[in-house]
């Protein structure tokens, strides 16, 4: 092989790492990045969740019961104080806690309102993602009987990096007292109950 | 960087290999790429048209969803595209179901993209359950 054959050997893998080196560039720096597409599916996946928590009833996963109170205010109510709900939505139900909760009315029924909230995420996310919900009222005028809330559902084993939070706020009603104070002072509303569901990537 | 031709046939005939190789690979490489923009951009039209008929499952009759779903189904015929949508409850009962399955239909279709968000569908205007709408997207 002559001088002029090397030459050209060594000019066309020069041009052919060159090459390499462009191809590669190209591919990793493309718009086709699979983590945009994670995020965008996860953002759209947390706002169907949220939207279907205001239209879905808890039938679908088995219902909800509860005792107002307790089994110690059933016995003192003089008989029973359960509550079988099926048709309300699961916004109507965080709603009914967190206002119940904060006029100081003791409900047994967190412990059924995690328990459906995590079957409906668990059937949606389905292990794909990690997720983490938090519904919470945060009191502006606080007092014995205007007490924070706050419920939390979460499975965030093996979960690496958050990819969207979405947060939905739900107006409370208004305590009777606080309506009469407002037409005093012109009508105010008070804290929402702000609803806040994490993706986290696995 | 400069080429210069060699005058050793060898050195030659392996300057032509090398470079046929790295050309193959570029145009395979460019290939790919084109692949995976059209699943990408499949993947967000799914996305899109999944978070619209969501919007419309809630408070419509199957009736109206299909009349709707078969407007759509001509306006992306139009483009050269096709759609499957699919509401199952979450025992995987299918519930609502429109467009051809793209295993049914012919081999050279391009690959499918899809995706699938929870949506509340009222079948019977008695029970809102939460279900799960799917959608594929392909270009036939």
């Amino acid at each position: 092989m002559k001088e002029n054959g090397l030459s050209s050997i060594y000019d066309v893998l020069m041009f052919a790492l060159l090459l390499s080196v462009a191809t590669f560039l190209m591919s990793e720096f493309t718009p086709i990045d699979p983590e945009i597409k994670n995020e965008a599916y996860a953002s759209g996946l947390a706002r169907s969740t949220l939207l279907a928590f205001q239209g879905a009833t808890v039938d679908g996963v088995g219902g909800v019961e509860y005792e107002v109170g307790g089994p110690s205010f059933s016995s003192a109510a003089g008989g029973s104080t359960k509550r079988v709900l099926k048709y309300k939505t699961f916004a109507e139900l965080l709603a009914e806690d967190a206002f119940l909760n904060r006029a100081g009315t003791r409900l047994d029924l967190e412990g059924e309102l995690e328990r459906v909230l995590k079957r409906l995420l668990d059937r949606i996310f389905g292990g794909r993602y990690g997720y983490r919900l938090r519904a919470r009222v945060t009191p502006t005028d606080p007092g014995p009987d205007r007490q924070g809330f706050e419920i939390s559902v979460e499975d965030l084993g093996g979960a690496s990096r958050m990819l969207c939070s979405k947060t939905l706020l739900l107006p409370l009603p208004t305590f009777s007292d606080s309506l009469q104070a407002n037409t005093e002072h012109g009508l105010e509303t008070g804290p929402p109950l702000r609803v806040t569901l994490e993706v986290w990537s696995r | 960087v400069s080429l210069t031709t060699g005058t050793d046939l060898l050195s030659v005939a392996v300057v032509v290999a090398i470079f046929s190789i790295f050309v193959v690979t570029l145009v395979r490489a460019h290939q790919l790429y084109q692949e995976r923009r059209e699943v990408f951009e499949h993947f967000n039209m799914a996305l899109e048209f999944a978070e619209e008929t969501r919007d419309r499952v809630a408070g419509w009759n199957s009736a109206s969803l299909k009349t709707w779903l078969d407007a759509q189904a001509r306006i992306w015929a139009r483009e050269g595209l096709s759609f499957r949508v699919e509401i199952r409850d979450f025992q995987g009962v299918l519930l609502f179901e429109h467009g051809q399955r793209p295993d049914q239909l012919a081999p050279h279709l391009s690959r499918p993209a899809g995706a699938a968000l929870p949506v509340v569908f009222d079948q019977n205007g008695l029970r809102a359950e939460p279900c799960g709408l799917a959608v594929r997207v392909w270009r036939f």
